[in-house]
């Protein structure tokens, strides 16, 4: 790490301690309060996911992979389940059940994790009550994942063939019910936070990022959005039934912390509006082709994306036909924001770095993996 | 745009540089190449709207003595944007220098020093290549190698319950 100080700048190390999202450093260089320059240093919880994955086989990676991102634990994972179908040839296999169970799983997650990135981001404002609302209003899609998988957190319902177990009696109520809650929520949410003068003034202007620079520095979902360029799985590549689904991706052109967070509420709406569909789609059938045996992957590559909470997740699995892949590469929305950091954060206000900074919706762990 | 459309605009423009432009999977686009001609197939590829680096996949083969490199490369362009080209080539580990892309997307830099940290394939033109995920001290080979072995216990587990051990 260089010093920067003398002449009037000091530099200052932000981290690694827990700054509401997993250990990360930011080493700002200040020069009044403005950031002269600010280098992000990840690494404090890599542990090694892609080496580990090599070790385990198909089944043993589920709860393994999940790990780096326990808030968005599906959204790791339907990539993954993707390419392993692919590279066992079951693809056309997935029964038609399975497949809309996998959307409502992802977009319960989305909610969950998206509830998330509001609560913090409250947090640095100084805003107690969105916190409290975020978190408290999470538990109700937190209850119908885990009466739909059995876990709070880490769900491990996706396996290779299909979800693991088929919805709970009164799941549709409940689900409808939830949604007709959660888009009440977000009105008051918009009218007590994100409408809020006070708010907007923290927001507004502060860590804009271009088109451009999204495009050249490979920036994602909401970030991406955020700054007008559109760009979305489930809408670029189709996987999973999402193209019988009516729904829109918000787009905004500000490109600033109050856009990213909007997308963050549009999507949560979205979201709802995609589970109704698929609650009225659900047919009675099985939800899993079981895979007799040990499974093992034909000897060749599979490349499969989805959009997770945080944007594009994609996996590059290698198969040499053993029972445990050969080389498992996970590509993070999270370590893709990672690279216009830098950019985005130089010449804010130090007091505006901790907004812009989770605006990306950045999860170390995710990123480190 | 279908797959065999894109591989028809791909070849158009990559056949002179003695590159071949395939179909390998749905929505998936292969070109296999060497490491000399990769910048400016990556400048190739970012003008004609593939302009989106996904990322980097450094995979070392230890019997053949070589690592394999895939780019995926994806697009923000509406009809080219279901579609993902991977540029894939060879290096032995004994040379295992690669020019970098770093001047084409900015965000292939943080791609390229983790396949640096993490396999040691060395970037030339780098602006930056230092440690990113490893503790500053690591000083043991770079742990995705296929020598690096996880801690013997791990075997020692999996032999217990009766898991293959990968033989090398």
């Amino acid at each position: 790490m260089e010093e920067q100080s003398g002449e009037g700048k000091l530099t200052v190390s932000v981290g690694p301690q827990h700054p509401g999202s997993g250990h990360f450093r930011i080493i700002v260089t200040l020069d009044g309060d403005i950031v002269a320059n600010a280098i992000p240093d990840p690494g404090f919880v890599h542990r090694g996911a892609e080496k580990m994955a090599e070790y385990r086989n198909y089944i043993q990676n589920i709860p393994h992979l999940e790990r780096p991102v326990i808030l968005d634990s599906s959204g790791i994972l339907f990539p993954y389940v993707l390419a392993v179908e692919d590279l066992l040839g079951i693809t056309d296999k997935v029964p038609e059940r399975a497949k809309y169970l996998r959307i409502v799983m992802a977009e319960f997650n989305r909610i969950i994790s998206h509830q998330y990135f509001l609560a913090i981001q409250a947090i640095f404002l100084g805003h107690s009550t969105q916190f409290i609302w975020s978190v408290g209003d999470r538990e109700v899609f937190m209850d119908l994942a885990a009466s739909l998988s059995g876990a709070r957190v880490t769900f491990s319902y996706f396996v290779p063939g299909g979800v693991r177990t088929d919805t709970p009696p009164g799941f549709e109520e409940k689900t409808l019910k939830a949604c007709d809650y959660m888009e009440r929520r977000l009105k008051e949410y918009r009218a007590m936070m994100h409408e809020n003068p006070f708010m907007k003034m923290r927001m507004e202007n502060v860590g804009v990022i271009g088109p451009q620079d999204v495009v050249r520095y490979g920036c994602v979902g909401p970030t991406a959005r955020a700054s007008g360029v559109i760009t979305d799985v489930r809408k670029d590549e189709p996987y999973s039934l999402y193209d019988t689904i009516d729904f829109h991706i918000p787009i905004y052109k500000e490109g600033d912390s109050m856009a990213r967070v909007l997308v963050h509420l549009d999507e949560m709406q979205e979201s709802c509006n995609i589970i109704r569909q698929v609650m009225k789609k659900l047919r009675p059938g099985p939800v899993k082709y079981v895979v007799k045996g040990q499974m093992r992957g034909r000897v060749g590559e599979s490349y499969a994306r989805t959009e997770a909470a945080r944007g594009m997740m994609s996996y590059h699995i290698i198969s040499d036909g053993l029972p445990e892949p050969y080389r498992v590469k996970i590509d993070t929305p999270s370590n893709r924001n990672l690279a216009v950091m830098p950019k985005l954060l130089k010449g804010l206000h130090l007091a505006d770095l901790p907004i812009a900074f989770w605006s990306l919706d950045y999860w170390p762990v995710e990123a480190d993996r | 745009m279908n797959e065999d459309e894109v591989v028809a605009l791909l070849n158009g423009t990559l056949q002179p540089m003695n590159l071949v432009a395939a179909k390998a999977a749905a929505h998936r686009v292969k070109v296999v190449g060497s490491a000399d001609r990769l910048v400016e197939a990556m400048k190739a590829l970012d003008s004609l709207g593939f302009d989106y680096l996904h990322t980097i996949t450094a995979t070392d083969y230890p019997k053949t003595g070589e690592f394999e490199l895939s780019y995926w490369i994806g697009s923000v362009k509406e009809d080219l944007k279901p579609h993902v080209v991977q540029y894939v080539f060879r290096i032995p580990k004994a040379s295992a220098v690669v020019p970098t892309i770093s001047d084409v997307w900015p965000g292939a830099e943080l791609r390229e020093r983790e396949e640096w940290e993490l396999l040691g394939v060395t970037f030339q033109g780098h602006p930056n290549l230092r440690r990113l995920w490893l503790p500053e001290d690591w000083n043991e080979m770079p742990p995705l190698l296929k020598e690096y072995k996880l801690k013997r216990w791990v075997e020692e587990e999996r032999a217990r319950h009766g898991l293959v051990v990968r033989g090398e």
